[in-house]
């Protein structure tokens, strides 16, 4: 029975987790910086600073949890990729440490395959598996064919869903990060169907062919529904509509996308269809329900991780090192960091099939 | 009593194993460009040829800065890392204190570069300890504060890998030659472990500036208090 240490440093989060080869999660400790709430949104050089004040007593802190000492471990897993690269570093060189010094193995683990594969670590999932893999970052949909093997079907084509979030958040002074600040909001709507009317906000792509995505059309809208409000403070009531609006933009956008990458799935006649949603965005309430209303629709498994695993955490990275640690996957100490790592540059291990369920 | 020491803060990358006044591994380039990926390979090559493990060093050094803002935090995760994995003590040391000509009858200025128009500075003592620290000063602007505040106090004696931009403003001025790299600093942490042991802490960071922060206060509105 394998153990393996992860670290997580390509946000605002400092992590370290502690996970077993049969999927128990030992420790996962979570530091989310708030040194970035004053400026609505992440700063680089400020994340990389926090990431190295903590991470080794983060680490500490998870074996501690875990009551186990580096003895124990059986390899390191970081992130190495994509991400703001002063902080990416920061764990990296970590892991790198680490595994040097008592002579175990290192992973360089791609953030956006962390995301992927985390939920085999909390449900049994088989490949190859449909992920709507939505966080601040990323906005894409994938066909998840083995560890190392993705199809991607579709990508935002500027922003991330997250971003357009914490964007409508900062431009209605609801804080950082903007993501449960709107979910919040949008709840506290009384006239749903009013606030439609009232605040029409577009879905851009709905109906197009393909599966991409495009949300600055969106963000814009948002940008000019708030300038059109009276001046001054505004009032809680034009917020909350504004909020319900965007939140049922975003889904109406994610759902039609989400049904063209179902019907492309499911062509290739998968023998357990699954849809799987992932990343921070997938924490939001409102889009987990519609999209688990398509799933139905279509016969098809509809498996979230629980939110705590979806916000950036290390226990997602200490997986997908896991998954690759067991198929032999692992990395030299050498190992580059990169800002910038399409999942589609990755691939699975030379000498091994598909047969890893 | 063994020591290894490590400098990635300033524009020469640098590692150094020392056994008591030995020296005995030294790496050190100016390719700084990849030095994170290569870095541990490059210690592990040293402790192999030596024959040696983690378990058998008494100290471990980093340089914390003023320099290189990624390149502090490679060093300094790095040997942090190998401080926690192998459960040795961690001293850290300045680029100055690396840099640090130690004249006793002259005053000691170190600049360090910075990859930007102002450059770090110190004025030193004659133990090699600052008197002075600054991050955010041009050449120029340096020079006459230091002339005015320190009228007299010549001749000078300039150290540091950007000592050489200060000439030209300081023409009385001596460059000192001080090569300030890991083997300085393995030797600085021998003389400090050897006195007075490690500190219970870890190192952290001397970045002399804050970081660059742009604050766009266009786009935040106020929501209204119930």
């Amino acid at each position: 029975m394998k153990t393996l240490l992860g670290i997580e440093t390509s946000c605002d989060e400092t992590a370290a987790a502690i996970v077993t080869e049969d999927g128990r999660i030992l420790a996962n400790v979570v530091l989310s910086q708030q040194e970035h709430a004053a400026f609505g949104g992440v700063v680089p050089e400020i994340a990389a600073r926090a990431h190295l004040n903590h991470i080794d007593a983060l680490i500490k802190e998870a074996l501690a949890g875990a009551k186990l000492t580096l003895d124990d471990i059986d390899a390191v897993a970081a992130t190495a990729g994509p991400g703001l690269i002063g902080g990416v570093m920061v764990g990296a060189m970590t892991a790198k440490a680490i595994a040097a010094v008592r002579g175990i193995p290192v992973i360089a683990v791609n953030h956006l395959e962390g995301h992927a594969l985390t939920v085999r670590l909390v449900e049994d999932v088989a490949f190859p598996y449909l992920l709507l893999l939505v966080s601040g970052g990323h906005c894409q949909l994938l066909i998840v064919e083995e560890v190392g093997r993705y199809h991607c079907l579709g990508t935002t084509r500027d922003d991330a869903a997250g971003e357009c979030f914490d964007k409508t958040a900062k431009l209605l002074g609801l804080g950082y990060p903007g993501g449960p600040a709107v979910e919040k909001m949008a709840r506290a709507c009384k006239d749903p169907a009013a606030a439609l009317e009232k605040y029409p906000l577009p879905a851009p792509m709905v109906g197009k062919p393909g599966c991409d995505f495009s949300f600055s059309g969106l963000k814009t809208a948002v940008r000019q529904t708030v300038d059109a409000l009276p001046a001054g403070a505004i009032a809680p009531d034009a917020a909350a509509a504004i909020c319900h609006s965007f939140q049922h933009a975003v889904g109406l956008i994610m759902a039609d996308r989400t049904e063209r990458a179902i019907k492309q799935y499911l062509a290739l006649k998968p023998p357990s269809p699954a849809l799987v949603v992932a990343g921070g965005v997938a924490a939001n309430t409102a889009l987990r329900q519609a999209l688990e209303a398509l799933a139905k629709q279509y016969n098809m498994r509809f498996v979230a991780p629980p939110p705590k695993l979806c916000t950036d955490n290390a226990a997602m990275i200490a997986w997908a090192g896991m998954e690759r640690l067991v198929r032999g996957m692992t990395d030299t100490l050498d190992f580059a960091v990169r800002p910038r790592w399409p999942l589609e540059e990755l691939k699975p291990h030379p000498l091994k099939g598909t047969s890893h369920g | 009593m063994k020591c290894l020491a490590v400098n990635t803060a300033t524009k020469t990358l640098s590692i150094a194993l020392v056994e008591g006044e030995n020296l005995l591994h030294f790496y050190e380039t100016g390719e700084t460009r990849d030095q994170g990926n290569l870095l541990l390979n490059h210690i592990l090559d040293g402790l192999r040829e030596n024959g040696l493990g983690f378990a058998d060093l008494d100290v471990l050094a980093v340089v914390t800065g003023p320099g290189s803002f990624t390149g502090i935090r490679i060093g300094l995760a790095t040997m942090r890392g190998i401080a926690l994995a192998a459960d040795r003590p961690l001293i850290g040391f300045s680029s100055f204190d690396m840099f640090a000509a130690r004249s006793p009858d002259r005053v000691n200025i170190v600049a360090v570069e910075s990859w930007r128009e102002e450059l770090y500075f110190a004025v030193m003592d004659e133990e090699g300890h600052p008197l002075i620290a600054c991050g955010n000063e041009t050449p120029e602007a340096f020079t006459e504060r230091f002339s005015r505040e320190f009228l007299g106090k010549h001749p000078i004696l300039l150290s540091g890998d950007a000592a050489e931009r200060m000439t030209g403003l300081l023409p009385d001025a001596e460059l000192a030659g001080v090569r300030g790299n890991a083997a300085c600093v393995a030797h600085l942490a021998w003389e400090k472990f050897s006195i007075g042991g490690a500190p219970d802490v870890m190192p952290v960071p001397y970045y002399l500036r804050e970081a660059d922060v742009t604050i766009s206060v266009k786009s935040a509105r106020i929501l209204k208090e119930k």
